[in-house]
């Protein structure tokens, strides 16, 4: 599965269109590391722990995008783009979209 | 006696805040220089024989301190720039930026196209502390250009070259 943000794959032709895909995944920390986070956040710096949960949130919803491309019969997602928003204290929802295409 | 907690909280995170955040300026300024060749731009303008590498993303969470925290609400009084968060924001985009090249490099690309920087505030926990903090994700399409064609001017951060100067 090819994932690109810009309208075309490079090096290659666009034969089909499906429309768009969406994957998304809402997810939050144990109070543990929330507590450890606020602590942290009290002399600055990177909160690693929110940097990995996130990172893996962005892939799990990335592999919901491509299972629902792969249903439609795509073998690539173009323009995809990534939005992420708080929906609760502690936790965010990630989505990520795209069109569905078959390229040669 | 509350007061006094307080206030040495403020003083403790006026300077690891501090501190933390001129390492982090001198780690990205190493980082900026180290990868200055490599190209990034936010256009969708690939050469024509572009050879597509893959989507790649970075991604990091900043926390801001107390004391930082303490110059925006007496600035939130008056209103104004808020000189303190502006670099707090500053070394998440830089910082997501680096990232996302690093994963290029490491596909063996040599430039991003159409990069996107976006920079969200999240919340960390319940609890009294709603201040929360930011991440900033920078994502884009990695490809590996031909170098002697032009795509067009180049795009590319210059705080590495300060250096020199």
């Amino acid at each position: 599965m090819i994932l690109t943000n810009i309208e075309t794959v490079p090096g290659k032709q666009i034969v089909e269109h499906y429309g768009m895909v969406y994957g998304s995944t809402v997810r939050t920390k144990h109070m543990f590391a929330d507590i450890g986070a606020g602590i942290k956040n009290m002399f600055g710096g990177e909160l690693r722990s929110y940097t990995d949960l996130l990172e893996k949130s962005r892939q799990q919803a990335m592999k919901r995008l491509k299972n629902e491309a792969q249903k439609m019969g795509a073998n690539a997602v173009v323009n995809v783009r990534f939005t992420t928003s708080t929906i609760a204290a502690g936790a965010s929802e990630i989505l990520i979209y795209g069109t569905a295409v078959k390229v040669q | 006696m509350d007061l006094l907690i307080i206030l040495a909280l403020l003083i403790i995170a006026c300077f690891v805040g501090g501190a933390i955040e001129r390492k982090h300026f001198k780690e990205l300024k190493q980082k900026e220089f180290l990868y200055s060749s490599f190209l990034v731009v936010n256009k969708e303008d690939v050469g024509k024989d572009a050879e597509f590498v893959g989507l790649v993303s970075g991604n990091v969470v900043i926390g801001h301190d107390y004391f930082k925290a303490f110059l925006f609400a007496i600035r939130n009084l008056f209103g104004g720039r808020v000189r303190a968060y502006e670099t707090l924001m500053e070394r998440a985009r830089r910082e997501a930026i680096i990232r996302a090249k690093e994963k290029a490099i490491s596909q063996n690309a040599n430039a991003i196209v159409n990069l996107r920087v976006e920079t969200v505030k999240i919340s960390i926990g319940g609890g009294q502390n709603k201040l929360g903090c930011f991440e900033a994700i920078a994502y884009g399409t990695a490809v590996k250009i031909n170098k002697n064609i032009k795509i067009d001017k180049p795009v590319i951060n210059n705080h590495g070259m300060e250096i020199l100067k």
